[in-house]
C-alpha cells in the first residue's frame, strides 16, 4: 500500500517509515502539513496523521479533506488519549485512532483493517475467481497453489485489489507502487502486471486500453 | 495524644464557679438581711406582746398571787405550746409569778427596761410593773427565734435554687449554642475540597471565626495551586514521553526485523522494556488524571477485560459485568494490576464482579506465588495510611487504589489460598429514580 505518513517527530517518523517499508508498503513521510497538502493530490491507500504538527492541526487537515470528498482511509496517531479527544478525532473524519505510544504491529493491523473496510471487505481474505488473496499474510493463491510474488508484484496486486471493480490509471498505479521518492522506469509497471498474469492467471488483471488496469470486484 | 482542654467545658466550669460564688455571696447577704429582719420583727412582736400582757396583768394586779403562798408559782393554764413566756420579778430579784412554761428562776434578776439577752439563749423584753423595782419580763426562747430564722433562710435558699437551676441549664445551652458555629466550621473545613472544580469555601458563621476561616481558605488555595502546578508539570512531562516512546518502539521493531540473529534476544528484551516503560508512563498519566473527577458511564466489564492489551496471561471473567464507572480509569487500574500479576510470575488470572448493597466489587485473583502474611499486612497498612512512599506499594497498586478512591471506594487485599488476590471496590451509583 502507498501510505502518507504525517509525523513531525524524527525518531517516530523514521522508525515508522522504515518499519512500514520493511512490511512491504510504499511510505511517503513528511513532517509538515504544508508538504502533506501538496502530496495529498497523489493517490494513496491511507493517511497516517499526527494530530499536533508544527504548522497546524492534523485533525483540521483531515476534516478539510473529508469536506472536499477525499475518502482515503485515515488513521490518527496522537498522544491525546482522553475519551473526548478520541471521539473528536473519529467524528472529525479519522477512520481509526491510535494513542501513542503504540507498537508498530498494532499500527499495521489497524491499517489493514481500515483499508479492508474502505475496500468493502470485512475479512483479510478475499476471492476473485480462481485467485485467493490474503492481505494479512501478503500472499496469493491460484487454484489453491500459492504464488511466489515479489514485493513490487504484491504492491501492484494489493493496489488493484484495494480498488477492485474500479479502473486504476497507470500513473496512479505507478505512484501507488513506486512512491513519491522512487525512480520510475518506463515499462516497470507493465513487467509487474505481466508477471502477475503469468503467476495468477491471464484474466485476473484487465487492461482498459488508454485508461489503466482493473481487477473485477 | 494528650486531651486538649475543651472551651465548652472550661466555659461551663467558669460559669458554674461564678454562679456558685455568686449564689454563696447572695445567700450570705440574704441570710444576714433575713436574720436582721426576723430579729427586728420578733423583737417588735416581743415588745408588743409584753405591752399587751402588761395591760392585761395590770388590770388584774390585785388578784394576782404575787405574795403569800402563790409566790414564785405559775398561773394555771391548759396544756399548750407557748411561744412566749413571762415572769414578774420583784425588786429583790426573786421570781414573783410566771407563765406555766417560763423557767422557775428569773431570767434576769435585775433587768433594766427594754430588750436584753439572757442566759440560755432567751430574748427578754423588760418593763417596770407596779411597785418600784418590780419588772415584767416577756421572753422568747433562742430555739424559737433560731427556727424562725432558719425557716426564712431555707425559703431563701429554695428560691435561689429554683432560679439558679434553670439559669445553670440555660447557661449551658447558651454556651453550647455559641460554640455551635465552631463545630459547623470544623465540619465545613473537613468537607472543603480546594482542588475540586466547584470548591465551596467554608462559611464562618461568627465574626470571631472569620480569621480562622480565611486562614483555612488561604491555605487550601495555596495547596491547590501547588498541587495543580505539580500535577500539570508531571502530566505534561509524562505526556511528552508518549511520542519518543512510540518512536523507540518503532525503531526497535525495525531493528528486530533487520538485526542479526545474535542480536534478537537483546532486541526482544529491549522491546519488552519499552513495553513496560509504555505501561508505566500510561499509568503515571492516568494517576495524574485521577485527581480530576472521574466520568462514570455504563461499562461492560467483560468486554473491557477482553479488550485489555495483556498478552501471556490467560484471563477469565465471571459475574455480572454491567457496572457504572469511568472506563479509562478502570481499564488503567486493571491493566496495572494484571501487569503486576504477570511480572510476579502468574499465568492465569480470574476476574470476578459482584454487586453489593453499596459497592461494586471487582475481584482479581492470580495463580502466582502470592505474598507472605507479613508482606500482605504491610501492604494493607500502607494502603490504609495512603502512604505512596511505603515499601512494596508499587505504581500499579497505588494507581488502582487511587482509581478506587476516585470512585468512592477502596482497594482491598484478599487472602486467597493460592496466588495474589485483590478487590477493587467501587461505590455503586444510585439507581435512577
Amino acid at each position: 500500500m502507498r501510505l502518507l505518513l504525517l509525523e513531525d517527530d524524527p525518531i517516530l517518523g523514521e522508525g515508522l517509515r522504515d518499519y512500514l517499508r520493511a512490511d512491504g508498503h510504499v511510505v511517503d513521510w513528511v513532517t509538515r502539513l504544508l508538504d502533506a497538502r501538496v502530496l495529498a493530490a497523489e493517490p494513496y491507500d491511507a493517511f497516517l496523521v499526527d494530530w499536533q504538527l508544527p504548522d497546524g492541526s492534523g485533525l483540521d487537515w483531515v476534516q478539510g479533506l473529508r469536506e472536499r470528498g477525499v475518502r482515503t482511509p485515515t488513521l490518527m496517531l496522537t498522544a491525546r488519549d482522553l475519551l473526548g479527544d478520541r471521539v473528536r478525532g473519529l467524528d472529525g473524519g479519522a477512520d481509526d485512532y491510535l494513542v501513542k505510544p503504540f507498537e508498530p504491529e498494532e499500527l499495521t493491523a489497524r491499517l489493514r483493517a481500515v483499508c479492508r473496510r474502505a475496500a468493502g471487505s470485512a475479512g483479510a481474505r478475499l476471492r476473485i475467481g480462481a485467485v485467493e488473496v490474503d492481505r494479512t499474510a501478503r500472499s496469493a493463491w491460484r487454484d489453491g497453489v500459492r504464488a511466489e510474488l515479489t514485493a513490487r508484484e504484491w504492491q501492484v496486486l494489493e493496489a488493484l485489489v484495494q480498488r477492485a471493480g474500479r479502473i486504476v490509471p497507470k500513473s496512479d498505479l505507478e505512484a501507488l507502487v513506486i512512491g513519491w521518492e522512487g525512480e520510475v522506469s518506463s515499462n516497470a509497471l507493465e513487467v509487474h502486471v505481466s508477471n502477475l498474469r503469468r503467476k495468477l492467471g491471464p484474466t485476473l488483471i484487465e487492461t482498459v486500453r488508454g485508461l489503466g488496469y482493473r481487477i473485477a470486484a | 495524644m494528650t486531651a486538649l482542654p475543651s472551651i465548652r467545658h472550661r466555659l461551663s466550669r467558669l460559669l458554674l464557679g461564678v454562679g456558685l460564688a455568686w449564689a454563696l455571696a447572695v445567700s450570705a447577704a440574704v441570710w444576714l438581711a433575713v436574720r436582721h429582719g426576723v430579729d427586728s420583727v420578733l423583737d417588735g412582736a416581743l415588745q408588743e406582746s409584753a405591752e399587751i400582757l402588761y395591760g392585761l396583768l395590770n388590770f388584774h394586779t390585785s388578784r394576782l398571787p404575787l405574795d403569800g403562798a402563790g409566790r414564785g408559782g405559775a398561773l394555771p393554764a391548759p396544756a399548750h405550746a407557748e411561744h412566749l413566756v413571762w415572769q414578774i420579778v420583784g425588786a429583790d430579784g426573786r421570781l414573783l409569778l410566771r407563765s406555766h412554761k417560763a423557767p422557775p428562776a428569773p431570767l434576769l434578776p435585775h433587768a433594766a427596761a427594754g430588750l436584753a439577752d439572757a442566759a440560755g439563749g432567751w430574748r427578754v423584753y423588760a418593763l417596770p410593773y407596779g411597785s418600784p423595782g418590780r419588772m415584767l419580763l416577756v421572753a422568747q426562747s433562742g430555739r424559737e427565734r433560731h427556727g424562725a430564722r432558719l425557716d426564712a433562710a431555707w425559703l431563701a435558699v429554695l428560691a435561689a435554687l429554683l432560679v439558679g437551676g434553670p439559669c445553670a441549664l440555660l447557661f449551658a445551652r447558651l454556651v453550647r449554642r455559641e460554640l455551635q458555629p465552631l463545630q459547623t466550621l470544623s465540619a465545613e473545613v473537613a468537607g472543603y475540597q480546594p482542588l475540586a472544580a466547584d470548591a465551596r469555601p467554608p462559611a464562618a458563621g461568627r465574626a470571631e471565626l472569620l480569621p480562622l476561616r480565611d486562614a483555612v481558605v488561604s491555605l487550601g488555595e495555596r495547596l491547590a495551586r501547588r498541587v495543580s502546578s505539580e500535577r500539570a508539570i508531571a502530566a505534561h512531562a509524562a505526556h511528552a514521553l508518549r511520542t519518543p516512546l512510540a518512536g523507540l518502539s518503532a525503531q526497535l521493531a525495525v531493528a528486530q526485523r533487520e538485526g542479526m540473529p545474535a542480536l534478537q534476544p537483546h532486541l526482544q528484551r529491549a522491546r519488552e522494556a519499552a513495553e513496560r516503560l509504555r505501561r508505566v508512563v500510561g499509568a503515571l498519566i492516568t494517576l495524574f488524571r485521577v485527581g480530576a473527577a472521574p466520568a462514570p458511564q455504563p461499562v461492560d466489564l467483560a468486554a473491557l477485560v477482553r479488550s485489555l492489551p495483556i498478552e501471556r496471561l490467560a484471563l477469565s471473567f465471571a459475574g455480572d459485568g454491567a457496572i457504572e464507572a469511568d472506563p479509562d480509569l478502570i481499564a488503567a487500574a486493571l491493566l496495572n494490576l494484571l501487569d503486576n500479576s504477570l511480572r510476579h510470575g502468574a499465568s492465569r488470572v480470574q476476574l470476578t464482579c459482584r454487586h453489593e448493597a453499596a459497592q461494586t466489587v471487582i475481584g482479581i485473583v492470580d495463580d502466582g506465588p502470592g505474598v507472605s502474611a507479613e508482606r500482605r499486612a504491610a501492604l494493607r497498612a500502607a494502603l490504609a495510611q495512603q502512604a505512596p512512599g511505603a515499601e512494596g506499594i508499587g505504581l500499579g497498586l497505588l494507581l488502582a487504589d487511587q482509581v478506587a478512591r476516585a470512585h468512592g471506594g477502596e482497594l482491598a487485599l484478599l487472602d486467597p489460598d493460592h496466588g495474589f488476590g485483590i478487590e477493587l471496590r467501587l461505590r455503586r451509583q444510585p439507581e435512577p429514580a
